[in-house]
C-alpha cells in the first residue's frame, strides 16, 4: 500500500533500491556457485555415471578414513578449545584474575597471527630435528642431567594441539559474550539463596550458557573441518591426512582436476557441518537466549585468593604458548640465513626482512593481503549493516528468506565455497579465474556471516524507539540509516571490520584455490615458500604480516573507541 | 464509504488493528474504535496494559499499520483502508514523546531537539538560524535553556524527558502524541512534569493525545478522558463525568476506587429506585432511564461517600447501616477503613480528625446519600 502523499523520488526509494541490490547480490553469490556444484556434478561429460562416481567418492574407504582422522582431530580440538576458552572467559568475566583491559585482549591475540604463520611458527618450535623447543629443552635438561623426550609437533597429538590453539579464541569470544549476557542478578540471587561458587556455576551459569556453548560448538566444528593451514603444514609430513587437504589436492595436484573426488569429499564436509548445525538447533530448541539488560552493572568478581596468581599464570602462559613462542621462533628464523636450532647471534641480520621487500611476489602478496583485507572488510560491514536493517527492522518473509540464504555460507566450509567459485566463475561466461574479482567476491561471501553477526549485534543495540522517533520527526529510511543508525552502530561495526580484516589478511582457505601467481596473497605465498623449504623467507613474511595485521587492528579499535567515547 | 471526518484535531473511524499471538491466535488490539479529539484539546487514553491504548496511539503516529478504518489529522486523511491511503510516519507532521525518551545518544541536546527541523519530511528544511532560534525557544519553554550543548548521557531522567518534550514542541506540530511519557521518571519529577505538559498545551494550543495507565495523571491532564477495554472505547467524557457517572463496573473499578454490591431492583419510581442487596435495600436517586423492576444490577459506592451518621442526621432506616470497623490505615488527611456490614465488606474513607471513632473493632453507624449511589447495569 503506497502512500499518495509521499514525495516523488525521495531518498527512501534510493535506500530501498540499494538494499534490494545488496540483498539480490548476496543471494546470487550464495546460490549460483553452490548450485553450480550440483550442476557440475550432473553435467560432467554429460554422463549419468558421474553422479554415481561423486557419491562413490563420498562414501569410499578413503573418504571414510579421512573423515575419521578429521573428526578425531576436530573433536579433540573442539573439546580442548571449549575447556580452555571457558576457563579464560570465566576468569575474565567473573573473577578477580583480570588484569585490566589486557585480559580482554589476551585470549583473542592468537587471531592476529595469520593461521599459516602460526602453524609455521609451531613447525619451527616443535620439529623433532630442528625444533627450538626441543633444543631448549635439551639444553635445560643437560643442566640437570635429564634427557627429556623429544616433542614432535608433526605427530597426531601435535597436530591436535595446533588445531586447539587455533580454535580457542573463537570459543572464548562466544563464551565470554555468553557470560556477559547473563544477568548478574541471576547469579547473585543464587548466592543469596545459599549456593556456593561451584554450585552457582553448575546450576545457574552453565545452563544459562547453554545457547552460547551450542553456538560455539557449531562454530568450532565448522572452522575445524575447514582448517587447511595447520594440517597441510604440520599434518602432511607424517601423512596425517584430513578432508580439507584432500579436497584441495584433488583440485590442484593433478591436471585435469579430479572434480569427482573434490566434489564428493566436499559434500561429505558439508554434510558433517550440516549435521552439527541441525544438532545444535535441536539442542538449543526451546531455550531462551540470555538477554542483555543493558544496565551494565558488573557483579562483584569472585575472589580467587591464592589461586589468583595461578589463574593469571594460566592466562599469561596461554598467550606465551599461542603467540609469544611462535612469534619468537618466526623472528629468529627470519633473522637467520637459514633455519637451525643453534642460534648464531653473530649471523643475525635484517637481510631476510629486506628480501620480502626486494622480491616482487613476496612484497606484492603482503600488499595485496592488506588491501584486500581493507576493501573486503569495508564492503562487508556496509553490506552487513544494510542487510541487518532490511532483515531485522522489517521482519518480513523476504527478510527471513535473505537471512536464511546468507547464513548458508556459515554452514559450508570455506574451502568448499572456493571450490564452488572455481567451478562457477573461473570459466565461461565470467572468466574471472586468476583475478582479484573472484577473490574479493569469494571473501565477501565466505566472511559475510562473520560481518553479519557483528552488524546485527550493532543494530540490535540501537533500540527501536530511536528509529521511530526519527521517523515521526520526518526522517526518511535513508536519513534514519545515515543520521541515526550508522553513527550509533559504529563501535560494533568497527569491531566487525577488524575481525573481517584479520580473517581476510591471513586467509589461506580461499586463497589456496583462488589466488594465482598474478594475484598473490600472503597466506598462499607463505604456504608455497614453506613447501619449497625457503624457511627464512616464510618466516620474514610471517613476521611482517603479523606486525601489519596487528597495527591495523589496534589502530582501528583505538579510533573506534575514541569515536564512541566522544559521544 | 468515505465519511466526512475532515475536522481539525484527530478523528478515527472504525479503527482496527490485529496482532497474531505466538500461539497463532488473532487478537484485536484496536477493535473498531470511533474517536474525535477536538483541535486544541487534551485527550487521554486510559486503561490497563494490554487494552490497546499504545497500539492506537502508534496507529495515529504511523508507526503501526492498521487493518481497517480511517484516521484523519487536522482534516487530512492519513489512513483509510477503503481509499487505500496510508501516509507513513515521516509524512504525518506529528510530534511524539516516547516512554523511554528515545533520545539519540550520539547527538547533543541541541541536535536532538533540532532534528525534526532538519529532516525533509516536513517540507523544505529550515535555515540554520531558524533552527537555532526555535531550538532555543523549545529548550527555554521546558526550562532547560542552558543544556543545549550537553550530551544526552550526562542528563538525569527528568532532564532527558524534558529534552524529548522540547523535541516534540520544536517540530511545531499542531498535534503531539505522548506514549506514557512519565512512567520512567521518579514520583516527584512526574508530578512536576505533568503540570508543565498541561501548561505547555494550554500556552501553545496543540492537540494532545496522551496514553497512560495512571488514573491520577489522566484525571489531572485530560479535557477528555477515554477509558479503553480490550481494544474498545468503554467510556469517554470529562474526568468528572467518568468518575461520577461510570458507565460500567470496569470503569468504576479502574477509575478511582469503588465497591460494587450486586443486587436486584425492587421498585422504580420517576428517577429513583430501590435495590435489594446483601446489605439490605439501597435507595438510589439517579437511575438509568431503561431500568426495569427486578433487573440484576450493581450498586456502586465510592469510599469517600460514606458518612458516619449522627443520631440527628438522615431519616432512620434509609441507606443507614450499623458497621464494624475491621481495619484502619491512617493516611494523614484521612483514614482508610474496611467496614463489615452484615456479611459484606466495603472500603470507606473518613476525615483524619482525632475524634473520628474508627478504631478497629468499634461499631459505628454509617450512612450514604441516595444521590451518591450509582446503578451499574453492565
Amino acid at each position: 500500500m503506497r502512500s499518495v502523499f509521499l514525495p516523488r523520488l525521495s531518498d527512501l526509494s534510493v535506500f530501498r533500491v540499494l538494499t534490494w541490490l545488496v540483498c539480490a547480490g548476496l543471494v546470487f553469490l550464495t546460490i549460483y556457485p553452490l548450485g553450480f556444484i550440483g550442476y557440475a556434478v550432473s553435467g560432467l561429460e554429460g554422463s549419468s555415471g558421474t553422479v554415481g562416481n561423486v557419491l562413490r567418492e563420498m562414501v569410499s574407504g578413503e573418504a571414510m578414513r579421512l573423515l575419521g582422522t578429521t573428526s578425531g582431530l576436530v573433536g579433540t580440538a573442539t573439546v580442548g578449545a571449549l575447556a580452555i576458552g571457558a576457563i579464560l572467559a570465566w576468569l575474565n568475566e567473573r573473577t578477580d584474575a583480570r588484569v585490566g583491559w589486557i585480559s580482554d585482549v589476551m585470549p583473542v591475540l592468537p587471531m592476529l597471527v595469520p593461521p599459516v604463520a602460526g602453524a609455521v611458527g609451531w613447525a619451527f618450535l616443535g620439529s623433532p630435528i630442528a625444533g627450538f623447543l626441543n633444543h631448549w629443552l635439551d639444553r635445560a635438561g643437560s643442566l640437570v642431567g635429564y634427557d627429556p623426550p623429544a616433542i614432535n609437533i608433526f605427530s597426531w597429538p601435535g597436530l591436535a594441539f595446533v588445531y586447539t590453539i587455533f580454535l580457542v579464541p573463537y570459543a572464548y569470544v562466544s563464551l565470554a559474550a555468553g557470560f556477559r549476557s547473563i544477568e548478574p542478578s541471576m547469579e547473585e540471587a543464587a548466592r543469596v539463596s545459599g549456593a556456593g561458587s561451584l554450585e552457582i556455576f553448575r546450576r545457574v551459569t552453565l545452563p544459562s550458557l547453554g545457547p552460547s556453548i551450542g553456538g560455539a560448538v557449531l562454530l568450532l566444528v565448522a572452522m575445524g573441518f575447514a582448517l587447511y593451514s595447520a594440517p597441510t603444514i604440520i599434518g602432511t609430513i607424517q601423512d596425517i591426512d584430513v578432508l580439507s587437504v584432500s579436497v584441495v589436492q584433488a583440485m590442484t595436484l593433478q591436471f585435469p582436476a579430479d572434480i569427482e573426488r573434490a566434489v564428493g569429499q566436499s559434500l561429505l564436509l558439508v554434510l558433517v557441518v550440516a549435521l552439527a548445525w541441525i544438532a545444535q538447533r535441536k539442542l538449543s530448541f526451546g531455550r531462551g537466549h540470555a538477554t542483555i539488560s543493558g544496565r551494565g552493572r558488573a557483579t562483584s568478581p569472585m575472589k580467587l585468593g591464592g589461586l589468583r596468581r595461578v589463574a593469571q599464570a594460566f592466562m599469561f602462559g596461554y598467550v606465551a604458548l599461542t603467540v609469544v613462542l611462535p612469534s619468537i621462533a618466526l623472528l629468529i628464523v627470519a633473522l637467520q640465513p637459514f633455519w637451525t636450532a643453534q642460534i648464531d647471534w653473530g649471523s643475525l641480520s635484517l637481510d631476510g626482512i629486506r628480501t620480502v621487500f626486494s622480491r616482487p611476489t613476496l612484497r606484492d602478496s603482503m600488499f595485496n593481503s592488506v588491501w584486500l583485507g581493507v576493501v573486503v572488510a569495508s564492503i562487508l560491514m556496509i553490506i552487513a549493516a544494510i542487510v541487518s536493517v532490511a532483515v531485522l527492522q522489517r521482519r518480513s518473509r523476504l527478510g527471513s528468506f535473505i537471512d536464511g540464504v546468507t547464513k548458508v555460507p556459515a554452514a559450508v566450509p570455506n574451502i568448499i565455497i572456493a571450490v564452488a567459485f572455481v567451478l562457477a566463475f573461473a570459466g565461461s561466461p565470467f572468466y574471472w579465474g586468476s583475478t582479484f574479482t573472484i577473490l574479493i567476491l569469494a571473501y565477501v561471501l565466505v566472511y559475510f556471516p562473520h560481518a553479519a553477526v557483528n552488524a546485527n549485534a550493532a543494530f540490535l543495540q540501537v533500540g527501536p524507539r530511536l528509529r521511530e522517533a526519527a521517523a515521526v520527526a520526518g526522517a526518511s529510511q535513508g536519513e534514519v540509516f545515515r543520521r541515526i543508525l550508522l553513527p550509533l552502530m559504529v563501535p560494533g561495526l568497527s569491531a566487525g571490520w577488524a575481525f573481517v580484516f584479520v580473517l581476510v589478511a591471513g586467509d589461506l582457505n580461499v586463497a589456496v584455490l583462488l589466488a594465482s601467481t598474478g594475484t598473490p596473497v600472503s597466506g598462499a605465498v607463505m604456504l608455497d615458500l614453506y613447501t619449497t623449504g625457503t624457511y627464512a623467507d616464510v618466516a620474514a613474511l610471517s613476521v611482517l604480516s603479523t606486525i601489519v595485521t596487528m597495527s591495523v587492528v589496534v589502530t582501528t579499535l583505538v579510533l573506534a573507541k575514541r569515536s564512541s567515547t566522544r559521544q | 464509504m468515505s465519511q466526512d471526518i475532515s475536522t481539525a484535531g484527530i478523528a478515527m473511524r472504525a479503527l482496527q488493528k490485529h496482532f497474531h499471538r505466538k500461539d497463532g491466535q488473532l487478537v484485536a488490539a484496536v477493535d473498531g474504535v470511533d474517536l474525535d479529539v477536538k483541535a486544541g484539546t487534551f485527550c487521554v487514553l486510559l486503561g490497563p496494559s494490554g487494552c490497546g491504548k499504545t497500539t492506537m496511539l502508534r496507529c495515529v503516529a504511523g508507526l503501526e499499520h492498521p487493518d481497517g478504518g480511517n484516521i484523519a489529522i487536522d482534516g487530512r486523511t492519513v489512513y483509510s483502508s477503503a481509499d487505500r491511503v496510508s501516509v507513513d510516519a515521516r509524512g504525518r507532521g506529528l510530534g511524539m514523546v516516547f516512554q523511554d525518551y528515545a533520545l539519540w545518544p550520539h547527538l547533543k541536546v541541541r541536535q536532538n531537539v533540532g532534528f525534526p527541523l532538519t529532516t525533509r519530511g516536513g517540507g523544505p528544511r529550515a535555515s540554520k538560524d531558524v533552527v537555532r532560534t526555535r531550538v532555543q525557544e523549545a529548550l527555554n519553554s521546558v526550562g532547560i535553556g542552558d543544556l543545549g550543548e550537553s550530551s544526552i548521557s550526562s542528563l538525569s531522567g527528568g532532564q532527558q524527558q524534558r529534552v524529548a518534550l522540547a523535541r516534540a514542541i520544536a517540530s511545531q506540530s499542531d498535534v503531539l502524541l505522548f506514549d506514557e511519557p512519565l512512567s520512567n521518571v521518579d514520583a516527584k519529577v512526574r508530578v512536576q512534569l505533568r503540570g508543565e505538559i498541561k501548561r505547555l498545551q494550554e500556552d501553545l494550543g496543540f492537540t494532545a493525545l496522551y496514553v497512560t495507565h495512571d488514573q491520577e495523571e489522566a484525571m489531572e491532564l485530560a479535557d477528555k478522558l477515554v477509558v479503553l477495554r480490550d481494544g474498545k472505547v468503554e467510556q469517554e467524557g470529562s474526568p468528572e463525568e467518568i468518575y461520577r457517572d461510570p458507565a460500567s463496573r470496569y470503569v468504576a473499578d479502574f477509575v478511582g476506587s469503588a465497591d460494587i454490591i450486586d443486587g436486584q431492583v425492587t421498585s422504580t419510581g420517576p428517577g429513583d429506585a430501590v435495590v435489594a442487596t446483601a446489605i439490605g435495600p439501597v435507595a438510589v436517586s439517579q437511575v438509568p432511564a431503561a431500568l426495569r423492576s427486578s433487573q440484576e444490577v450493581g450498586v456502586c459506592i465510592r469510599p469517600e461517600d460514606w458518612r458516619i451518621a449522627r443520631e440527628a442526621e438522615a431519616a432512620p432506616g434509609i441507606n443507614r447501616w450499623s458497621a464494624e470497623v475491621l481495619k484502619r490505615a491512617f493516611l494523614g488527611a484521612y483514614y482508610e477503613c474496611v467496614l463489615q456490614i452484615g456479611e459484606t465488606q466495603v472500603k470507606a474513607r473518613f476525615p483524619g480528625d482525632v475524634d473520628t471513632p474508627v478504631a478497629p473493632g468499634e461499631r459505628i453507624d454509617v450512612h450514604i446519600a441516595a444521590r451518591r449511589v450509582r446503578i451499574l447495569t453492565r
